[in-house]
């Protein structure tokens, strides 16, 4: 392997500049780790600025067996970016250009490494509006999240990533360059290649480019949260709001460990007796109709079972507040300093709640601690469970634990992860969702594209022997 | 002729789904061999009409085994041969699998056969107060299945999307006769390859679907139709861009041309509205509050005047709504029934060439003395082009001068950065012109997915690309 890699850094020198090439330990070690916190380093990582340099690395290191794997933000969940057999690391972050804003279509042309809030920060000067914007949007790059299909809180109402890519150029394991989709908004000639490549976890091709389109932006919005005194009561809230005809831009939840969590990392003034918060915002562009869709949902919500306090944002800065106290959810969890395994779970919008508690119960009398928060308004209910990595009774109680979520989550006719991805961490808990059938047809498709099995190795699939059922 | 079946592969199949539903007289099996693309024909040896997925399971087996064809079929409204059993075979026709199996009120899905007729499955969820968008020209004769194999799209792709759009989940069977099952009710899922996509648009040809979860959203309290004449396209589409630069989204804009109005008054045989115009331009809003459909109506009021229309038509009311659409849904059925001979085009481009996607297409027509008619989605960029033969060409002629036509059309579609089909699908019809946009390399792309499926090639065999 040593000598391939040395080869492979030989000929790339003749088209790469030595600033494209890091070799060294130290280097490297930026590119070796995720949101995750695991670790695997490469033996070279290169930092191609086209997509005929891609081109020409992928070729190289697939003509001499070597694997490779690509890389946005490192921002990913599931360890997808990570070079777990080592080989080349390919870095998307000098492919940052916006290439194209196409005004009159509502369009945009990027580059994978093109960051989310730079995106943001660019269409606003056209209120334009790209509504995938993961929380993760400072650092994750649009090809993180066209691999990863990336969610975020407004997928509620506008969807997620895939909604909104039209296009892609894209290169092939054996270095051959592709375009898919196109500049149209409909199109079904041959089979929906950027729908599959969507979400493919960089495993099929590496994206070379985004063609998305875009929607004008919303000018405003209206944030509420509602405390209730019963977790499961949620899900009727939920149903209420969707029963009045609307349909809002963000629904999110989270239970009594989260909110407390966070009253105490933020000092705010929460209330940490309730169950769970709900927290809804609305958007559009027509004051009265917003004010109007607020206050239905205050008075349908705000009368729903359970509810013991609703309060209205008064202002934008105040919304900004409310919203604060959920996107500090996670960062809460993580300072209380214990090691701690995710679950990105999905089930049928109404069942989330009921998750949520069975969850809870099945962590009642042990060890470790569990939060559950998340996208209530689509079904998406993140878990964390923090355990003491050292303490090997409950490294084993948490592990248990996360099989058990898994399998309850399948139980309510849900998914083991809705915007996160498999990546390392769920692929070993695939067969409790797929069959046989599934899986292979999925492995087949992966040896169409890479006969080798050299791009983003070990990724998606359950190693041998080590399925969970 | 036709080889026909084996007698005991015939046997197997009634004992799979009853004697009465194998078919295998040419009387019968006439409707099986052809859908609503004009000119083409092909025999099946037998049609099958199956009950259920285990039944479909057994016949793919069965097929697979003896390495028979199979071509599966909906209600055979494909406009693109799609359902057009070219190789013989069976026609596997899922017309009896045709109920709705649930609403699901608390997660707004719905499951469904794919039997069912799309515009009774968008009656049936709208009974629940829910709503269920794509809605093909075809909606009255199509099924659901069949515009999940084409991802079909409708008027109100513009604000709500395609089929593709609302399709969660899919049990599907496998041309070995495995079952799968993909998604669930469920929004967003990201657990391995999204097959549940791949599915939709695939025409049939890597599987078929038994069961699928359609996403459903709310429905709207109220809509309203406006239609506007134009004394030219180009204003009339520069109209379509003002009112979305406004941050209207209507749920649909569609456009037809003059030749378009005139067809529909001979088949109609009734004078249309506004006959003169070089376009009309129809706009359905919809929405919640009187108050901002109100607004929404007036800026799109003053948007066709500033643009040039000379008079509006305004329906609140069903009845009056369905009078303004009368004219453009009746062009598919009116040029089928006025035995004339003539190609319809699904090119699409982005939205602000749609004007000039027209106005290629009328040179096209000119130059090779073809008569064109365009009707479409002025909001997504969708232009159907009809050429129609004229009566002093003859057949031998149209038949040399339309691929030409065809392939000039393409090609100025492909460098405007459209595409060849938006919502019929290439099928039989657009397989040569395949390659215009597909290079070799995707081709084969293509092909080693469909492999994955269909190690055997049996599924609707001959479509989309030449195996």
């Amino acid at each position: 392997m040593k000598e391939k890699i040395e080869q492979l850094i030989k000929h790339c020198r003749e088209f790469l500049k030595d600033e494209q090439i890091v070799t060294d330990k130290e280097g490297m070690s930026h590119y070796c780790y995720d949101a995750t916190e695991m670790r695997f380093m490469p033996d070279v990582v290169f930092l191609p600025y086209s997509t005929e340099e891609i081109s020409r690395i992928m070729k190289l290191a697939y003509d001499n067996d070597i694997p490779l794997t690509p890389q946005g933000g490192r921002t990913g969940l599931s360890g997808g970016a990570l070079p777990v057999e080592g080989g080349v690391l390919l870095s998307l972050l000098r492919m940052n250009k916006i290439v194209e804003i196409d005004e009159k279509n509502m369009q945009v042309v990027v580059e994978p490494g093109v960051v989310s809030a730079d995106l943001q920060e660019t269409l606003k000067k056209y209120n334009l509006f790209f509504p995938p914007d993961p929380s993760s949007t400072i650092e994750s790059t649009l090809g993180g999240n066209v691999a990863e299909n990336a969610g975020y809180t407004r997928a509620v109402k506008y969807g997620v990533t895939r909604d909104y890519i039209i296009g892609l150029e894209a290169v092939l394991p054996n270095g051959d360059v592709i375009n898919v989709g196109g500049r149209t908004v409909k199109n079904v000639t041959g089979y929906d290649l950027v729908a599959l490549l969507i979400g493919s976890e960089g495993t099929l091709a590496v994206v070379t480019k985004i063609i998305a389109k875009l929607l004008p932006k919303p000018v405003l919005r209206r944030t509420c949260i509602f405390y209730l005194d019963d977790l499961v009561a949620a899900a009727d809230l939920v149903v209420s709001v969707f029963g009045c005809g609307i349909v809002p831009c963000a629904i999110e939840f989270m239970d009594n460990t989260s909110i407390k969590c966070v009253a105490d990392y933020l000092s705010a003034d929460l209330r940490k007796d309730a169950a769970a918060m709900v927290l809804i915002e609305v958007d559009g562009s027509n004051q009265s109709a917003v004010d109007e869709e607020v206050r239905l949902v205050m008075e349908t919500a705000g009368k729903a079972k359970g509810v013991i306090e609703s309060k209205l944002a008064a202002s934008d800065e105040e919304a900004d507040r409310l919203w604060r106290i959920r996107r500090e959810t996670l960062p809460a969890l993580k300072a209380l300093g214990k090691d701690h395994l995710e679950a990105d779970v999905v089930v049928p919008r109404y069942q989330l709640p009921l998750l949520a508690r069975s969850i809870q119960e099945s962590g009642a009398g042990k060890k470790v601690n569990i939060a559950t928060y998340g996208h209530s308004g689509d079904g998406n209910l993140h878990v964390t469970i923090q355990y003491r990595k050292r303490n090997f009774a409950e490294t084993e109680e948490a592990y248990e634990l996360l099989g058990e979520i898994y399998r309850r989550t399948i139980g309510m006719g849900g998914k083991l992860t809705g915007e996160h991805g498999v990546g390392l961490t769920a692929k070993n808990y695939m067969s409790i969702q797929m069959g046989a059938t599934e899986i292979e047809l999925m492995k087949r498709i992966k040896k169409a594209f890479d006969p080798k099995g050299l791009l983003n190795p070990q990724k998606i699939f359950p190693d041998e022997g080590m399925t969970e059922t | 002729m036709r080889k026909g079946l084996q007698q005991d592969v015939i046997k197997k199949l009634e004992d799979i789904v009853g004697e009465n539903h194998v078919l295998k007289t040419d009387d019968v099996l006439e409707k099986y061999s052809k859908d609503e693309t004009i000119g083409l024909q092909a025999w099946p040896d037998a049609a099958v009409r199956v009950r259920s997925a285990d039944e479909v399971s057994k016949v793919l087996r069965l097929a697979n085994e003896y390495s028979i064809p199979v071509t599966p079929r909906g209600l055979g409204t494909s406009l693109s041969g799609g359902s057009v059993p070219v190789n013989g075979g069976i026609v596997l026709s899922m017309e009896r699998m045709d109920q709705l199996l649930e609403i699901d009120q608390e997660n707004l899905m719905a499951v469904t056969e794919p039997g069912i007729i799309t515009s009774e499955l968008h009656r049936l969820v709208e009974e629940q107060g829910c709503f269920y968008p794509p809605d093909p020209a075809s909606k009255d004769s199509c099924s659901i299945g069949g515009n999940v194999a084409e991802g079909s799209g409708g008027p109100r792709a513009v604000r709500y999307g395609t089929t593709k759009d609302y399709v969660c989940g899919l049990e599907a069977v496998l041309p070995s006769g495995e079952m799968m099952t993909i998604g669930g009710k469920v929004v967003k899922d990201v657990t391995g390859y999204n097959l549940c996509q791949l599915l939709v648009g695939s025409e049939g040809t890597l599987a078929v679907v038994t069961r699928i979860i359609l996403r459903l959203i709310p429905k709207p309290k109220m809509k309203v139709d406006l239609l506007a004449p134009f004394n030219a396209l180009a204003p009339a589409a520069e109209a379509v861009s003002a009112i979305i630069g406004e941050k209207i989204v209507p749920t649909a804009i569609e456009f037809m041309d003059n030749p378009a109005i005139r067809l529909a008054e001979r088949y109609l045989n009734k004078k249309v509205v506004f006959n003169t115009a070089a376009a009309h331009l129809l706009v359905q809003l919809d929405g919640n509050r009187q108050e901002d459909f109100e607004r929404s109506m007036d800026m799109v009021e003053q948007i066709f005047v500033k643009y040039g229309a000379w008079d509006l038509l305004v329906a609140k009311e069903p009845e009056a709504q369905n009078r303004l659409w009368e004219a453009r849904k009746c062009i598919f059925e009116a040029a089928n029934k006025m035995g004339v001979i003539y190609e319809t085009m699904d090119v699409v481009a982005p939205r602000c060439c749609v004007a000039d996607l027209v106005k290629s297409s009328e040179e096209i027509a000119e130059q090779f003395r073809l008569d064109p008619l365009c009707v479409g989605h002025a909001g997504d960029g969708n232009v159907h082009v009809l050429y129609f033969k004229k009566d002093d060409m003859d057949k031998e002629e149209w038949d040399r001068t339309l691929p030409k036509a065809s392939k000039l059309l393409y090609e100025k579609t492909l460098a405007m950065g459209g595409k060849i089909t938006a919502e019929h699908g290439i099928g039989l019809t657009r397989k040569k012109y395949l390659k215009m946009d597909y290079t070799e390399r995707q081709i084969d792309l293509l092909r080693g997915i469909k492999k994955t499926f269909d190690p055997k090639g049996i599924l609707n065999p001959g479509k989309i690309f030449d195996a």
